[in-house]
């Protein structure tokens, strides 16, 4: 990770494979399960995320470093010069860009987001699964997801009888 | 993590991820999730998951119409609150025909009818209905439902899937005049887990009941 200016309070995260992310405390304090070891003092010199691997991890800390908040003291410069709106825009097509991953990176950040307590980055990551899930036909749905049809043919009949109203 | 999935992505995520992710639907596409496959079907109908789906916003009102020249018996209404997007049938024509149907009471989201047939001897059934999924069942009227001016009915999804009948049994056969003094002697209560009706409170006393 590149250095970062003085005065700042740098934490270190650690992902199961070795690998050491330097971090601002504010940008890992965008996730509240980390919030909390800092808060609670749990957090002297490294945090090691157990179940996260570097790949996913980089791209997490990624998420966090553009939505940790520009206001206050640091980063004044962006929030001084960009309209609010502007910078929430800019932000939307910044999370378009991040989440053109592949399927299963997708649920690795799920589970990561979900473990971390990153609300912004479980909405997005759950969001665009979703959107598939409402503009698609159920077989889109399942051969998107690869999501087996375990439905006795019957049963199937029944469930989709049962449901037909929301397929209209 | 990390490896190559082969199969159901989704296998991997745990239940309460997966319904994270299913909550951000509305209540009509998890309707539609439910058909996806058996472990959707079980999340989506989990009561443990009820607080965080979303859920329908059906609303509205049951409503009895006057009767007419030309429909010699009372029909029914419905207004909705919450928009029309489902289909429904106000008349409750999915019920078998009855002579006569009569909504009694209704409790999150079951209606409580009472039909009368037209067979000789005339016949009484209860019917406890669904609208919106338009299941119906019937429930044996008892030998005081001829006299009851009105029964109650008790259902909580959240806690069980099956529903309760009361009739208070008026002390003396109901009397439309003296409508403030209803005294009850009995609570028959029918549970639709067991399917008989109990009558487990006999009342020395009659004890009166203000509406």
């Amino acid at each position: 990770m590149a250095t970062r200016e003085a005065g700042k309070k740098m934490i270190m995260l650690k992902s199961p494979d070795g690998m050491e992310f330097e971090v601002e405390e504010a940008v890992a304090m965008e996730s509240q399960t980390i919030r909390k070891m800092i808060e609670d003092d749990c957090a002297d010199t490294a945090i090691l995320i157990p179940n996260i691997n570097s790949k996913i991890l980089s791209r997490v800390i990624e998420y966090c470093n553009k939505h940790v908040p520009t206001t206050g003291a640091t980063g004044a410069a962006a929030s001084d010069t960009v309209a609010p709106a502007a910078l929430a825009e800019d932000l939307k097509i910044w999370d378009a860009e991040f989440i053109k991953v592949n399927r299963a990176t997708r649920f690795d950040l799920i589970q990561a987001a979900s473990y971390l307590n990153i609300k912004g980055l479980l909405d997005l990551t759950s969001q665009t699964t979703i959107d598939t899930i409402s503009d698609n036909s159920l077989e889109e749905i399942r051969s998107f997801l690869s999501t087996k049809n375990d439905y006795l043919p019957e049963e199937e009949q029944t469930i989709r009888r049962e449901n037909q109203w929301a397929f209209q | 993590m990390g490896t190559v999935f082969i199969g159901d992505p989704t296998a991997k995520l745990p239940d309460d991820l997966l319904v994270e992710v299913i909550s951000r639907v509305p209540y009509k596409s998890t309707c539609c999730c439910k058909c996806v496959s058996t472990r959707w079907r079980d999340l989506i109908s989990h009561p443990d998951h009820r607080d965080k789906l979303p859920r329908s916003t059906l609303a509205g009102f049951f409503h009895a119409t006057s009767a007419t020249e030309h429909h010699r018996h009372l029909s029914h209404g419905y207004l909705s609150v919450s928009g029309n997007w489902c289909r429904h049938d106000a008349a409750l024509s999915f019920l078998p025909k009855y002579e006569s149907l009569e909504i009694l009471d209704c409790c999150n989201g079951l209606l409580l009818c009472r039909g009368r047939k037209s067979t000789d001897p005339k016949t009484l059934d209860y019917v406890v209905c669904n609208p919106a999924t338009e299941k119906w069942v019937t429930v044996p009227a008892t030998k005081w439902s001829w006299d009851m001016s009105s029964a109650c009915l008790g259902f909580d999804p959240a806690v069980s899937s099956h529903f309760y009948v009361f009739e208070l049994v008026p002390a003396l056969a109901w009397n439309p005049i003296k409508r403030d003094d209803y005294s009850i002697e009995a609570v028959g209560i029918y549970s639709s887990k067991v399917g008989v009706w109990t009558h487990p409170i006999v009342l020395d006393d009659p004890i009166e009941i203000l509406y």
